[in-house]
């Protein structure tokens, strides 16, 4: 129960701080405006809507926009030094952690259901004949929002040890294009021992299941046993305690 | 309420603490007194549970609720001072029907009233300082630590600042960590001094100059 207060409490600050940030709620916007661009402009280009390719766009795009999102998690609170007064109120670190990774998560949700109308709008007001398999472009955004929770759990992650949210969202960013351009890697050098490891770890390659619909109980292993390693990461972090 | 003794913290193997032994009362105004890095800090952050793996034991009363003002306030976030203590009653989960009645209170009494709308950022020091003790009242502690309260405000807030505390009298227990010792002899009761990583308590009788019963005290402790 103390749990559920702790990080409802840190959810509703966040929610707080959200709606008082012009920054925040600016990217918000971009990020759906160019979500429905990206969507347009598949539907046209393949003249029905292809969930895999319209999907996949979404992950491309979460690469530069999640850094943006998680940089001011723990960061900001480092460097204003809110971090230590929350701590000294007696908030457990993974708690506080929770709090924040589940914040930026929902808008992560609420972004996915909105995703949920887009082919709608398209059948009542669209030329578009084909009509979307809904099974397969929602087990599509199912892997939209496991590969969004994966990214937005490193980038919590690394917002922990960072003081500075600028170097955090460097980072980030950093690290969500090297899982990109290795993504590539096995499809050059297919039998290398490293390619295997490459297909085990990489979000992006272990994604793609989901995006052309096929449900695999390992998939949904892997992001879950990451989103769960990193949040402890964060935790483990938080608690060495160096404000 | 609380109660430390045996205390001794070293960082590898440089002892910053040293076997402390003291005890704050319910409504004490401790003061805590050294020069910069006699680890004043550290003993704050001890008490609060922000550092692990000293020897010695930390007792407190249960359920006592502490509230802790830290050196450096903060003029970053971009909040205004109402935003910034509706924030900290989600913090301090203090409940939904009291929330506006809380920030008045504190509002009130540390008599912000002309500042609430403005932004964190736009403060002085001295307001800033009354903001963040308006912070650590907000959900009614039991127990307040404030670190260096005093450093860089003028004159004008330092004494509104000294009023505000005063205030809380007889209703708080305190702890203020300062290198001023007139600050201190106005306004604590008895006072721990930290010197070559060890601690003197000082307490006087009815009457007695304070400040020079403490500058006393720590040239015998020389």
């Amino acid at each position: 129960m103390k749990m559920f207060r702790d990080v409802m409490s840190i959810f509703k600050r966040e929610f707080l701080l959200f709606r008082k940030s012009t920054f925040l709620q600016s990217i918000s916007v971009l990020f759906l405006l160019i979500a429905g661009y990206t969507f347009n402009s598949f539907s046209f280009y393949y003249g029905k809507i292809e969930s895999y390719v319209f999907i996949k766009g979404l992950t491309r795009l979460g690469i530069l926009f999640i850094p943006l999102f998680t940089m001011n998690s723990i960061a900001k609170d480092k460097l204003t030094g809110e971090l230590e007064i929350i701590m000294a109120s007696g908030m457990k670190p993974f708690h506080y952690v929770l709090g924040k990774f589940k914040f930026i998560q929902t808008q992560f949700l609420v972004f996915t259901i909105f995703f949920l109308i887009f082919p709608w709008i398209y059948k009542v007001f669209g030329f578009v004949k084909t009509p979307v398999q809904l099974d397969l472009y929602l087990i599509a955004l199912l892997g939209y929002f496991l590969i969004s929770s994966f990214y937005i759990s490193l980038g919590v992650f690394i917002s922990s040890f960072n003081h500075y949210p600028a170097s955090a969202a460097g980072i980030t960013l950093g690290m969500f294009l090297l899982c990109f351009f290795l993504e590539t890697f096995p499809v050059f050098f297919p039998e290398s021992g490293f390619s295997e490891v490459l297909k085990f770890l990489l979000p992006d390659i272990r994604v793609q299941n989901l995006l052309y619909g096929i449900i695999t109980l390992s998939d949904i292993i892997y992001f879950s046993s990451f989103i769960i390693t990193f949040i402890f990461g964060a935790n483990l972090v938080v608690k060495w305690k160096k404000y | 309420m609380i109660d430390i003794s045996s205390l001794t913290y070293k960082i590898k193997r440089t002892e910053i603490l040293e076997n402390l032994n003291f005890r704050i009362k319910q409504n004490d105004f401790m003061g805590l007194v050294g020069e910069n890095g006699s680890g004043k800090t550290t003993l704050i952050r001890i008490v609060l549970g922000l550092i692990d793996g000293y020897d010695g034991t930390v007792r407190f009363d249960d359920d006592i609720r502490i509230n802790y003002q830290p050196e450096n306030t903060n003029k970053k976030l971009n909040l205004t001072v109402v935003e910034y203590l509706l924030s900290y009653c989600i913090i301090y989960q203090v409940k939904k029907d009291i929330i506006r009645e809380s920030i008045k209170r504190v509002i009130d009494l540390l008599e912000l009233k002309s500042e609430v709308t403005k932004k964190l950022n736009e403060l002085s020091k001295g307001f800033l300082q009354r903001v963040s003790l308006a912070r650590c009242l907000l959900n009614n502690p039991d127990f307040i630590i404030l670190d260096e309260p005093f450093s860089n405000i003028d004159q004008y807030h330092k004494g509104k600042f000294i009023e505000s505390i005063l205030s809380l009298k007889g209703e708080k227990t305190l702890l203020i960590a300062s290198h001023n010792l007139e600050e201190i002899a106005k306004i604590c009761d008895r006072v721990l001094i930290l010197r070559n990583k060890k601690a003197i308590e000082v307490e006087w009788i009815e009457g007695e100059d304070k400040l020079k019963t403490i500058k006393n005290t720590i040239e015998k402790f020389e």
